[in-house]
């Protein structure tokens, strides 16, 4: 009998667990079924639209954080009630264009690609990233690609930098190394394609010793 | 395939100037006007490529012309052509540039040099790069001086940039110069201060030079100032000086339309023979952007933003480097769009205990109570509502 609640016990402990991980897997994925929250900062009279935004948002399994924290930013930077309405609805519009040209992508990965899609990638690329870089997290190639394109590198040299640089080290220490190194050849006055060339040259010990790279917790 | 060779050529308007100037010279007894001058740069952009090299070629041309009014002189008209080359290669860079003048009776002066800078080292924080100036100048065909200059450069951090050159002139005087500087950029808010201290070793004798060149640069204004003391050999005092100051303003009315304004005036150059001078100029300018504002920026700066672990809490910083700073905030999504404090470190670093999944970060900070602005070292982008931000990538 001791045996069997132990059992019981230890079957318990893990469906806990699994539940907790599925939602916690579930509350970042992109079919969240709940709009996030509207700061309290934002005000009373923008409340009403910017919340039918996030909603229609949520209908169209979307991920609304992005949304309400431009909205928060818009009102922290004192803009009027026009502009950050028309710069979440701008948004809104860019994460549905993004998330339509790509397949089963996550929220944080939808995000990355919708700031490089804002610097000037087109969606054609976005997807060529993706499909070169198949069961990998896409969140830190998307985001590095967006810094160079940012920073002037043509697009095709970008998806090409990145892919390579990808695919040569899984770890995403060697992307954050090219992007760093990229903004460290521009600051010295190279041109931004140049600049590239000459970060992509970077060798492995330097990658690894690199203090700029930007660590996860 | 490989030895397909494609090419582009791309023209590029860079700017249109119109400026009226004037331009003495009291050690000459003369006084020069220069009016009615129209620069216009013409670029064009030929990048070859091919499999083996991706090398871009810049090719520009600058035409200026004008009426030259020297006291006790014939006004003459004048037209001077700078096209110039510019092959910028992975760690190295190719200048050749020629000026051609020619005046109404006739006459014509030249001037061409070449310029190449390579990089040694640029991994570590110490880089090191080397350089080589060689110029010659003709008046009615005949060769009336030539210029020479080598020089290293060395790079410790983006604050310490030591350059040592010698250079070998025979113009209107001969001399061979010796001269090390070490120039130490700083910025603060949207001014960037160039301060330089120089030693030349010329004619036997030592000069010793302080310059401070300043840019503030705001929306529509961009203001150059330069102040600067020399030694005065002439003079019977240790201490002696003479002064140097130049401001140039650039304010845009209308993208690209900006009025331009300058004002200098330079002591004489003992060491390289050169008399005073003082210069007026009010002009237009169409340009797409603001001229690059000073002469000394940081050759190879190292990174001033970066997340680490400490070992002594176990804890993630985000991490700034900005020396002279009394107080740093920053803001952006991981923080609610809320300013928060950074805590003041070691060696100009500024630190913030962050948490942050892996994903793209909008971020911007503020010195001192400044403007937010996004942190250097990180690609920067305007936002909807007119600030700029820095994009930090988090793994």
């Amino acid at each position: 009998m001791r045996y069997l609640s132990e059992n019981l016990l230890k079957i318990a402990l893990l469906l806990t667990i699994a539940l907790v991980i599925e939602s916690s897997i579930g509350a970042g994925a992109l079919h969240a079924q709940h709009s996030a929250a509207l700061d309290k900062r934002i005000p009373t009279e923008l409340r009403p639209v910017l919340q039918a935004i996030l909603d229609s948002a949520v209908t169209a399994g979307l991920p609304t954080a992005s949304l309400a924290d431009k909205a928060l930013e818009g009102v922290s930077k004192k803009a009027d009630g026009d502009r950050v309405v028309s710069a979440v609805r701008a948004l809104y519009q860019q994460l549905k264009t993004v998330q339509q040209a790509l397949d089963s992508i996550s929220a944080a990965e939808l995000d990355a690609a919708t700031v490089a899609y804002r610097a000037g990638t087109t969606t054609a690329m976005l997807k060529t990233v993706q499909n070169s870089l198949p069961k990998r997290s896409l969140v830190v190639p998307y985001g590095v690609l967006g810094t160079l394109v940012q920073r002037g590198v043509p697009v095709s040299d970008a998806v090409n930098a990145v892919v390579k640089e990808a695919k040569r080290r899984k770890d995403d220490q060697s992307l954050l190394a090219l992007s760093t190194a990229l903004e460290r050849n521009i600051a010295a006055g190279l041109p931004a394609r140049t600049a590239l060339i000459r970060a992509q040259k970077i060798p492995d010990a330097v990658i690894d010793n690199e203090r700029g790279g930007t660590r996860r917790p | 395939m490989n030895g397909d060779r494609v090419i582009h050529l791309k023209p590029i308007v860079r700017g249109l100037r119109l400026a009226l100037r004037s331009v003495s010279f009291p050690m000459l007894r003369s006084i020069r006007f220069l009016i009615g001058i129209s620069t216009l740069v013409l670029a064009s952009k030929l990048s070859a490529q091919d499999t083996l090299s991706k090398i871009p070629v810049v090719f520009s041309a600058a035409i200026e012309g004008g009426i030259l009014a020297v006291e006790n002189y014939e006004r003459t008209s004048v037209i001077t052509t700078v096209p110039a080359i510019t092959i910028l290669g992975v760690n190295s860079i190719f200048r050749s540039r020629a000026a051609i003048s020619m005046f109404e009776s006739g006459r014509v002066s030249g001037y061409g040099d070449v310029y190449v800078g390579h990089q040694l080292k640029s991994r570590s924080r110490i880089t090191l790069a080397v350089e080589g100036e060689a110029g010659v100048g003709t008046y009615r065909g005949k060769v009336s001086g030539h210029f020479f200059q080598t020089g290293i450069i060395m790079g410790m951090s983006e604050s310490i940039i030591s350059q040592f050159h010698v250079s070998n002139a025979f113009d209107t005087a001969r001399y061979t110069a010796v001269s090390g500087a070490v120039v130490t950029p700083l910025k603060m808010h949207d001014l960037a201060i160039v301060p330089t201290l120089r030693f030349t070793h010329a004619r036997g004798r030592m000069f010793g030079e302080l310059l401070m060149e300043t840019s503030y640069e705001r929306e529509r204004l961009q203001l150059v100032t330069q102040v600067g003391m020399t030694t005065d050999p002439s003079a019977h005092r240790i201490l002696a000086a003479l002064p140097s100051a130049s401001i140039s303003a650039t304010l845009r009315i209308l993208k690209p339309v900006a009025i331009t304004f300058n004002a200098s005036r330079f002591p004489p150059d003992f060491a390289r023979g050169m008399s005073a001078s003082s210069q007026l100029s009010l002009g237009i300018s169409l340009a797409r952007s603001f001229p690059k504002s000073l002469s000394a920026t940081p050759v190879f700066p190292s990174q001033s933003i970066w997340i680490q672990s400490d070992k002594s809490d176990s804890l993630n910083y985000l991490t700034l480097r900005i020396s002279g700073a009394t107080t740093v905030e920053v803001r952006g999504t991981f923080t609610g769009w809320k300013a928060m404090p950074m805590i003041k470190g070691k060696n100009g670093e500024w630190k913030l205990p962050i948490v942050l999944p892996s994903g793209v970060y909008s971020i911007a900070i503020r010195v001192d109570g400044g403007s937010w602005d996004g942190p250097s070292g990180l690609a920067r982008a305007q936002d909807e509502f007119g600030e700029n931000y820095g994009l930090l990538v988090v793994r």
